[in-house]
């Protein structure tokens, strides 16, 4: 087991290095010149923002200080918000964001989990066919839509009920009441995605015969359920917990966006948009860094559950050849 | 005279599929007696395990049981729910299956699945289950039985396995077991130490055992009694000498002879000719007749009776009506 | 035992049944069994039926529809359906409101409502308001307000008190507007204004009329009335009063260029690198499909957008190049993995060995076993691969990183219209239902396609 994850920390960095990498040179590729928004600058001012961001210095020399700043955990100034760190930023919209994908990505696995299971269970029947047709639109439909649509729904309920208990958009923090449609919209195509996998991951279990067995051995209904299906229906569920909250953590941008959600998403958008490099930079490594970290976790915790995976044999190299 | 611990009355099931109705069970009547083996064989497909699986509730959704009585131990099974044939699903009968890596929960470990009955049955704590898990394993002989209980399925040989489910199957000292074609999935050599435990475990506690098998050498080493079955019916009942030594059913005689080893030296594997009917279709007369050497007009017309030869051997063929010329000469071996 | 009586012939031998073997299928090939259990899947069939018809619509929708979907008709914004219509053009006359000559400085309590508030033209091109003054008044202030609702509406201007009259010309349609003019005093307002309903009649303005090259620039002066026939927009029209159905298949034509050449390209790409490194195996295959996984392990959207910003978009660009590039670099990976596991599969398989144990040539085996077997599995990724690439192009759109403005995608045109989707939902509702029904499709007719390439699936009887 300490082999299995020593093995899995070890990928993660190296995956952690060829993101950096990547991101860097994609950075450097950019035509033009991160200082052209600068207003008309007089060469020694620029000079001195070279030297600032270390954009006098040779690509190689660049990349190493980029490097080595990034395992003290430094991103740098941002180009477009001055005095304004890239630390900064994401310490101050990280968790908003997090917030609100933690509780997106809540509802998804426990939606996901109890959907897929209560539909396999009656499959073939109505609510079987009214999940199936919900999850392929759901699937179907791309997210923005969704915010838009959540948002109408909103308004429409609010004059309904003549309240306004459900804000429309914005953020306060701590306020359950504003993290609830937004959470719910960004979790739902995931929620849709594990719904159906559970639902076939379910159906497959039932016929197993390992819970042909448990029913032998005189386990009532709840046991068989609960210690013998759930956990290996769950199995490929767990497996897709990594592109899973890649997703949501994606899905965040237009979220945040549509509903005016302070979150580091939103903040990402909008220094791509303004060609902000530093903040693009930092913002993807730290991106790239927490899903790793997430994918690298959920690797182990699959590990935890399912002892083929950990006790298999290492992929074995094959020989190549025609056929 | 002792009661049957189980016995099964003109059970009939059918599964609805998309075509219509696949009548799997058509009228089986058997009974198990304390402390025997009652052996069943026939081809795949023949209804066996479907037979067996209705006793223990175990049938999918879309099976359907048309009639029938089945009672264990003077319950009636067929009446129960789930709910009370799970208080003795487990631990007065338990069933063991043919591939026994599949048969048990790869997430969970070997020594929990085998306590799991000893806790819903016998209330133990998991410490006291655990250890007496361990116990069992050694009991059927897994050596390093309290490493092995805390092993995973995927960690064990299929012989290991499957002395780990019967280690399972006879946590509650049952008394009847199931084995559902139990050395299948195994090597020859495993087989037979398989085998060769399950009957020393019966000596030792004395419980019946029902061995649904297709393989005629297991049934002469285990079995005291033998149900051939053919198309969801039983065509011969007896004991193992009366059925290998006077089969009195052409089927019977058939897989017999299909027996590597019985015709030591013959250039080609005996083989019994066509495909079994199909069980969607109503059976016109005996359903081995299109396939059977000695079908006669009656055979096609009309199913022919359970016919007693003697006090405990039966055959369903019109060859052993007393008013039947051929059957005396097939009696004799001819034909 | 039996006393019974059976007829005579009861146990005569019976002649031996024939018919016991299975009924004999007629031969048919892989494919032709694929085609035919597509065809039995009424989803997948229907879903297939609604692509085609969404492509001929983007292909020949410019043809049969031929409006440039960049073309603005400026009377009409936001429309959601606009008719034909014949519209009389507004000559340019400079309207003077009527002045009062001399006003009483005297402060009186309680100002009155303007009396005789009416509109001497109304007309989508301006609105004649005037009215009688009121005693003590400093400034008249003109309200409007659009349709139904109560209210005095948005503010429009607030004139000093000498001019008795007010030209609206702040986007008027031709619809309901209610007017309010009201007096004030210098500090409050009256507690009672004057209102009016107007509909102005639809006009097209000179200006407009010649920018739009409907009438020739120089117009002769003594001309009073001229008119000019303006299209219709079955779809009505964005906000730019562009033509919706023209920039739906405009749209249609780049999101479907984008869905179909990143995948059709990336899927190739992965074929050949996956073949590749198994064919060569060993440490070279090792290496080559540790890389994918590097790829693989990167966030794709968030590498979408910073590839997008990498390659920047130059001046005339449409920004679609640089999106199937992006997604080409990114998507590579997953169909070279799937090769490479499908081929690695397909060799373990018995009638692969079977085949070689013959003397089969390599490139037989390949052409007759491995060629047809990953096929399946290629397209299956092919259909499912489509429908990612018109989400990412909508995503990269909707946040401003996809195409570029004038160029509309599907993904854009929903982004311009979420702004405007709680006033006018159509601009939002019509792309956004074809992204929907046409990933929807796709998805139904990749489940029935994987479904269709699965012999074991296949129930004939």
């Amino acid at each position: 087991m300490m082999r299995f994850i020593a093995g899995r920390i070890v990928y993660g960095v190296f995956t952690l290095w060829f993101l950096a990498t990547a991101t860097f040179f994609a950075m450097h590729a950019v035509p033009g010149d991160p200082l052209a928004s600068e207003k008309a600058v007089s060469p020694e001012i620029r000079r001195n923002l070279e030297v600032r961001y270390g954009l006098d210095k040779p690509l190689m020399t660049q990349y190493g200080i980029f490097l080595g700043n990034m395992i003290k955990g430094d991103f740098g100034i941002s180009y477009t918000q001055k005095n304004r760190s890239v630390n900064d930023i994401i310490r101050e919209h990280f968790p908003i964001s997090a917030q609100l994908g933690v509780l997106a990505l809540l509802w998804a696995t426990i939606g996901g989990i109890v959907f897929g299971a209560v539909t396999a269970y009656y499959r073939n029947r109505w609510p079987d066919y009214v999940s199936v047709v919900a999850v392929i639109i759901c699937i179907s439909v791309p997210g923005f839509v969704f915010a838009a649509l959540a948002q109408l729904a909103i308004i429409a309920l609010n004059e309904a009920v003549g309240s306004d208990w459900l804000p429309v958009a914005g953020w306060e923090t701590g306020s359950f009441r504003h993290m609830l449609v937004p959470s719910l919209v960004l979790g739902l195509g995931t929620l849709a995605y594990l719904t159906r996998l559970m639902r076939s991951s379910m159906l497959e279990i039932m016929e197993a015969d390992f819970v042909r067995t448990a029913h032998a051995k005189g386990l009532g209904t709840q046991r068989v359920f609960w210690q013998h299906q759930l956990r290996n229906a769950i199995l490929p569920v767990v497996t897709v917990l990594g592109p899973a909250i890649a997703g949501i953590t994606t899905g965040g941008f237009v979220v945040e966006q549509v509903f005016a959600i302070p979150g580091l998403g939103r903040y990402f958008v909008q220094a791509v948009q303004q060609l902000d490099y530093t903040v693009i930079m930092g913002t993807t490594v730290f991106y790239g860094a927490f899903l790793i970290f997430l994918v690298m976790m959920v690797d182990i915790l699959y590990g935890v559950i399912d002892p083929r995976i950990r006790l298999a044999p290492e992929r074995l190299r094959h020989q190549g050849g025609p056929i | 005279m002792t009661r049957p611990v189980l016995s099964v009355c003109d059970l009939a099931v059918s599964f609805r599929v998309r075509q219509g109705m696949v009548n799997a069970v058509r009228g089986v009547s058997l009974d198990v007696m304390p402390g025997e083996t009652l052996a069943i064989v026939g081809e795949s497909g023949c209804g066996k395990s479907v037979t067996l699986r209705t006793v223990m509730g175990l049938l999918p959704e879309h099976a359907e049981v048309l009639s029938g009585d089945i009672r264990f131990e003077e319950e009636c099974v067929l009446q129960q729910t789930d709910a009370e044939r799970n208080r003795w699903r487990g631990s007065r009968m338990s069933m063991i299956f043919q591939d026994p890596l599949s048969a048990m929960n790869p997430t969970m470990r070997i020594g929990d699945q085998i306590a799991e009955p000893l806790r819903v049955h016998r209330g133990l704590s998991k410490a006291q289950a655990n250890a007496k898990a361990v116990d069992l394993l050694e009991h059927v002989g897994v050596r390093d039985a309290a490493l092995r209980a805390r092993q995973y399925p995927n960690a064990f040989s299929g012989g290991m396995l499957q002395r780990a489910m019967i280690a399972m199957a006879l946590a509650c000292e049952p008394k009847l077991l199931v084995a559902d074609e139990p050395t299948t999935a195994l090597d020859v050599t495993v087989q037979v130490q398989v085998l060769s435990l399950m009957k020393q475990l019966q000596r030792d506690s004395g419980m019946a055992i029902v061995l649904i098998t297709h393989d005629l050498g297991i049934v002469a080493s285990m079995a005291d009694r033998v149900a051939v079955m053919y198309a969801g019916a039983i065509v011969e009942y007896g004991s193992v000498e009366q059925v290998f030594q006077r089969p009195s059913h052409p089927y019977t005689r058939a897989l017999r002879s299909a027996l590597p080893g019985m015709h030591a030296g013959a250039s080609h594997l005996p083989s019994i000719a066509g495909q079994p009917p199909d069980l969607r279709r109503d059976i016109q007369g005996c359903a081995f007749a299109p396939r059977c050497g000695f079908a006669m007009q009656a055979c096609h017309r009309q199913a022919p009776p359970v016919i007693a030869m003697s006090e405990q051997h039966s055959s369903a063929c019109w060859l052993q009506d007393a008013a039947c010329e051929a059957g005396r000469q097939f009696r004799d071996g001819g034909l | 035992m039996s006393t019974q009586h059976y007829p005579n012939d009861w146990f005569a031998p019976a002649p031996v049944h024939a018919a016991l073997d299975l009924p004999v299928l007629p031969p048919e090939s892989y494919w032709q069994g694929v085609w035919r259990r597509l065809k039995a899947n009424r989803r997948a069939f229907g879903a297939a039926v609604f692509l085609i018809f969404v492509l001929l619509f983007t292909v020949f929708g410019s043809v049969l529809w031929p409006v440039d979907p960049a073309k603005q008709d400026p009377g009409v914004l936001s429309r959601s359906f606009v008719a034909a219509r014949s519209l009389p053009v507004a000559m340019p006359d400079h309207w003077q409101a009527p002045r009062l000559d001399w006003a009483a400085n005297v402060p009186v309590s309680g100002l009155a409502a303007p009396a005789n508030l009416h509109a001497v033209s109304a007309t989508s091109d301006a609105v004649r308001l005037v009215w009688q003054p009121v005693a003590g008044a400093q400034h008249y202030r003109i309200y409007r307000r659009e349709g139904g609702g109560a209210g005095r509406g948005i503010p429009l201007a607030v004139i000093p008190a000498s001019y008795l009259g007010y030209e609206d010309r702040l986007d008027v349609h031709a619809q309901d507007y209610h007017y309010t003019v009201i007096a004030d005093d210098g500090l409050d307002e009256a507690r009672e204004g004057a209102h009016l309903m107007v509909r102005p009649i639809a006009v097209i303005s000179l200006l407009d009329a010649q920018l739009q090259g409907l009438v020739p620039l120089h117009v002769p002066a003594d001309i009073d009335t001229l008119h000019v026939d303006l299209p219709m927009h079955p779809l009505g029209t964005d906000h730019l009063g562009r033509d919706m159905l023209a920039r739906l298949i405009a749209g249609g034509q780049t999101s479907f260029f984008i869905g179909f050449g990143a995948p059709l390209l990336y899927i190739f790409i992965g074929c050949l690198y996956g073949a590749f490194s198994s064919y060569v195996g060993g440490r070279v295959d090792e290496s080559m499909m540790r890389f994918a996984d590097f790829v693989i392990a990167l966030p794709f959207l968030l590498f979408m957008i910073l590839l997008r910003v990498a390659f920047g978009i130059g001046a005339g660009e449409s920004g679609v190049m640089a999106l199937i590039v992006a997604m080409v670099l990114l998507g590579w990976p997953m169909s070279a993995r799937l090769v490479r596991g499908q081929v690695l599969q397909l060799r373990e398989q018995p009638f692969v060995a079977a085949a070689r144990l013959m003397g089969a040539p390599s490139y037989y085996l390949v052409w007759r076993h491995m060629i047809p077997n990953v096929m399946g599995v290629v397209i299956v990724s092919l259909t499912f691969a489509i429908p990612g690439a018109i989400f990412t192009e909508a995503f990269l759109s909707f946040i401003g990183m996809g195409v570029v403005p004038p160029i509309p995608s599907w993904g854009s045109l929903c982004n311009d219209g979420i702004q405007s989707m709680l006033t006018h939902p159509h601009e939002l509702l019509y792309p956004a239902a074809l992204i929907s029904m046409t990933v929807l499709a796709f998805n139904v007719l990749g489940d029935g396609l994987r479904d269709a390439l699965d012999v074991n699936l296949d129930v004939r009887s």
